[in-house]
């Protein structure tokens, strides 16, 4: 019995081993307790990969978005920074996670309109491009990297919702779930 | 080929726009639905494309910076991916336009000769 025991326990520091669970930040090994400078204390850093970001909304929640859809996890074609994107019939959401990057770096085409907010207490910049589709994006600060969302319409949904209302109530949802971790 | 397609879409739409093409709602619907589906997925590259897209770091020399420029420049410039998709997306719009119009165009013929019938 206490061979099975000790078994279970090694299968279950392995598992502890492998990829983050769903929605929740991998560590930095980087930053673990035997290499961290102990002088701050900021805690070890967060990143967050394609299945963390895809779990970080539930089915339910992306249906009260209106962006009922199967989520396609992948990469952004611009930068590589990974993405979850929730192709609705009516609204387009995309969460993305950019290391080392923070609001301050957003830039500011012809057709986009930048406004400084906050999400949850936390410096956040919402951008609304109007350039072909529009798109909206609220962008939020965390302490190693920028974490957003991204929300057009279809031609179904077009004068049905507001871009950038979903994509702030998308922030909100998600903001807590990372920052209580 | 895009100037092929952009140009057929622009003669579809002046057809319709003429009253040359009609279009029962219920024969147009499968049409209607495939043009929503690949507007959704041009829709889907634009905006995980789009998403706070960061410029490219290769040194803040003037040679890092036109490398830079010019590897942003492939991927959202005149002649790169996102510019192609943009276009696809106009004409998309388009030819949902003149689809939208060929329905209407139904109805206000079905109207008129239901008024003559009486």
């Amino acid at each position: 019995m206490p061979a099975l025991l000790g078994a279970a326990l090694v299968v279950t520091v392995l598992a502890g081993c492998d990829s983050s669970t769903t929605g929740e930040p991998s560590r930095d090994p980087s930053s673990t307790s035997e290499t961290r400078d102990e002088s701050t204390d900021e805690g070890p850093s967060a990143t967050y990969s394609v299945n963390d970001l895809c779990g970080l909304l539930s089915e339910d929640e992306v249906a009260d978005l209106g962006a009922k859809a199967e989520p396609r996890d992948g990469y952004s074609i611009s930068d590589g920074h990974p993405q979850c994107d929730w192709p609705g019939e009516e609204v387009g959401l995309t969460i993305g996670w950019s290391e080392g990057r923070n609001t301050s770096l957003v830039s500011l085409g012809p057709t986009t309109t930048i406004t400084p907010t906050t999400v949850h207490g936390l410096k956040a910049v919402q951008s609304r491009d109007t350039n072909t589709i529009v798109l909206c994006q609220v962008l939020v600060d965390l302490p190693d990297g920028m974490i957003g969302s991204a929300v057009s319409l279809t031609l179904v949904g077009e004068g049905k919702y507001d871009e950038c209302k979903i994509a702030s109530d998308a922030m909100n949802i998600i903001i807590p779930k990372v920052t209580e971790k | 080929m895009l100037e092929a397609i952009g140009s057929a879409v622009n003669n579809f739409k002046a057809a319709a726009v003429s009253g040359q093409v009609s279009i029962e709602e219920d024969a147009a619907q499968d049409a209607v639905n495939r043009i929503n589906d690949v507007y959704r997925e041009l829709d889907s590259l634009l905006r995980t494309g789009g998403q706070d897209a960061a410029d490219v770091q290769l040194g803040a020399n003037p040679v890092g910076q036109a490398m830079s420029q010019k590897s942003m420049s492939r991927y959202d410039g005149g002649d790169s991916f996102i510019a192609v998709v943009e276009q696809l997306v106009e004409q998309t719009r388009t030819a949902k336009d003149a689809l939208d119009m060929c329905i209407q165009n139904y109805v206000d013929m079905d109207t008129h000769n239901a008024g003559k019938q009486r």
